[in-house]
């Protein structure tokens, strides 16, 4: 546990990982986000109507 | 991509570099060594999956407003004539406080008016109004001598007496966010901020000009809207589940008095500053600030100014760039809502969401300002003791016989007060999470629409808790 507890605090790049879980979120609704949209696009899409049935 | 997208990428950017460039920050927090089980980064990330753990279960669990319509009952009956007497009690403490700070020693440690002003009542009163409601409203010294100069005025003008006029609605909340940042300018900036009888003056000036407006406008509408600190402490006794009325007591659910907020004109500016005022006080006393601030120092200094006024330059372009940048954050979230629905315009949103920040602002202040009222609030015990900070002699306890006390550092440990201020940061914005999450819906109708509504303000939140973490941590290291 000791060495767990200063993992990394006393390095510069300790502040990224106080910037790491905001950039995972971000990217998680943006991803999360574009899904939405394409759904939604595909559901406002107009469905193709039959087309005249082809003589046998 | 419009002018206003942009801008808001920009923001977007200036801050996420800010927070990487930046090794440490500091603030109120500096009270030892810690002995943490785990490495204090990994409480942001912890704090992040709280967060996103409360996203989740509030789509699932929670479908129908709750928080719209007011729910509270009545507690008990106060007695009429308990406003008039925290009235005078709050006239005579301004009173005692301004006679310190105009007749006491320059030593501003020593001197009462400094620790009365900064501590007790700017950092002190927050907490009170959090507990048990707007209790500022009792003890406010030009309220109360508003009213009393109100009623004498009725005893001797009788019915000749004309109307107050009416507030202009398009000033709003804007004179007291001006206010706020006068003030924090004048704690942070001012190189003369700290000296008692500069304070003494200044808590005059702000009295008249508040005792002139309540005269022009009526006492209840200036308070309302333009006076900084009846504002500030009103905003924060809306998360207690205490309000006082005019002779009784009510209780509510905590939060409950938040979505009722009218968020007119300048309340975003309100909320924004206390936010910005407090980031940046903890910013400032950081690394990069303390590299950066010479810089430009030396830069205002080229143009002409003396080195006083160029670092006051530098710390006020400091204290603006900073709130701007939060400002700038909450607007990333209320643009990218609007991307989910265009419903809704930005201002209607922002106004619409405005009440969450409080909690917001109410946890970064706990969190900040936690070990600062735990130990210097200490200091009120010998300093109403010995007021104008006069010499004494061993074993004079002064006025209340209190004069010897001295600050106590240990009742609470480092690893407490560091518990405190995560579970501050972590609970304030889980509580803007509900906040938000509950107008949305009442907003957009269903919870399916609510929930991707708030992604954007998700990701706004998870980013103040790792900016507030960070400077925190920063500040214990």
């Amino acid at each position: 546990m000791t060495v767990l507890a200063h993992l990394a605090s006393d390095h510069w790049w300790a502040s990224l990982l106080y910037l790491l879980p905001v950039l995972i979120v971000v990217a998680g609704i943006g991803i999360t986000s574009w899904r939405d949209k394409r759904r939604g696009e595909d559901d406002d899409a107009p469905t193709t109507p039959p087309g005249p049935t082809a003589a046998p | 991509m419009s002018a206003r997208s942009r801008l808001a990428a920009l923001t977007g950017a200036a801050w996420l570099i800010g927070l990487c460039l930046a090794p440490e920050a500091s603030a109120h927090g500096i009270v030892g060594v810690q002995d943490l089980p785990i490495p204090r980064w990994l409480f942001g990330w912890a704090a992040t999956i709280v967060l996103v753990v409360s996203f989740v279960a509030l789509a699932v669990l929670w479908p129908k407003p709750k928080l719209q319509a007011s729910r509270e009952r009545r507690l008990l009956p106060v007695p009429r004539f308990l406003d008039p007497v925290c009235g005078a009690l709050g006239v005579f403490a301004f009173g005692f406080v301004v006679y310190a700070g105009l007749a006491g020693t320059e030593v501003p440690a020593a001197n009462l008016a400094p620790t009365a002003i900064y501590v007790t009542a700017w950092v002190g009163v927050v907490f009170v109004a959090l507990l048990f409601g707007d209790v500022w409203a009792a003890f406010s010294p030009w309220r109360a001598l508003g009213r009393f100069g109100g009623w004498v005025a009725q005893r001797l003008a009788g019915d000749g007496l004309p109307e107050p006029m009416a507030y202009p609605e398009r000033v709003g909340r804007w004179p007291a966010a001006i206010g706020l940042v006068a003030f924090a300018w004048v704690e942070l900036v001012w190189t003369r901020g700290d000296e008692p009888m500069v304070l003494a003056v200044l808590a005059v000036a702000y009295a008249v000009v508040m005792l002139v407006g309540m005269s022009l406008y009526g006492v209840d509408a200036w308070t309302r809207n333009a006076d900084a600190f009846g504002v500030y402490f009103g905003l924060f006794a809306r998360i207690s589940p205490l309000r006082w009325e005019r002779g009784a007591l009510f209780v509510r659910p905590p939060l409950a008095g938040l979505p009722s907020l009218d968020a007119g004109t300048g309340t975003l500016a309100v909320l924004l500053a206390a936010i910005g005022i407090t980031t940046f006080d903890g910013f400032s006393e950081g690394p990069i600030w303390t590299d950066v601030a010479p810089e430009l120092t030396d830069l205002f200094a080229g143009l002409g100014f003396s080195q006083a006024v160029a670092l006051q330059i530098t710390f006020t372009f400091g204290l603006l760039l900073v709130t701007g940048l939060v400002a700038g954050l909450f607007w990333l979230g209320i643009n990218g809502m609007k991307t989910v629905s265009t419903q809704y315009d930005a201002h209607r949103l922002a106004r619409e969401f405005a009440h969450t920040l409080v909690p917001i602002a109410a946890a970064y202040i706990v969190a900040h300002y936690f070990s600062l009222l735990a130990y210097q609030g200490q200091a009120m015990g010998y300093l109403l003791s010995n007021p104008l900070g006069d010499a004494l002699g061993p074993g004079d306890g002064g006025l209340l016989g209190t004069a010897q006390w001295t600050i106590d550092y240990g009742w609470v440990g480092a690893n407490a007060i560091w518990y405190v201020q995560v579970g501050a940061l972590v609970i304030g914005h889980v509580a803007g999470l509900i906040l938000a999450h509950d107008r949305a819906i009442a907003l957009y109708g269903s919870a399916r629409e609510a929930t991707r509504s708030q992604y954007w303000m998700l990701a706004v939140m998870v980013a103040f808790t790792s900016l507030g973490l960070w400077l925190l941590s920063a500040a214990n290291a």
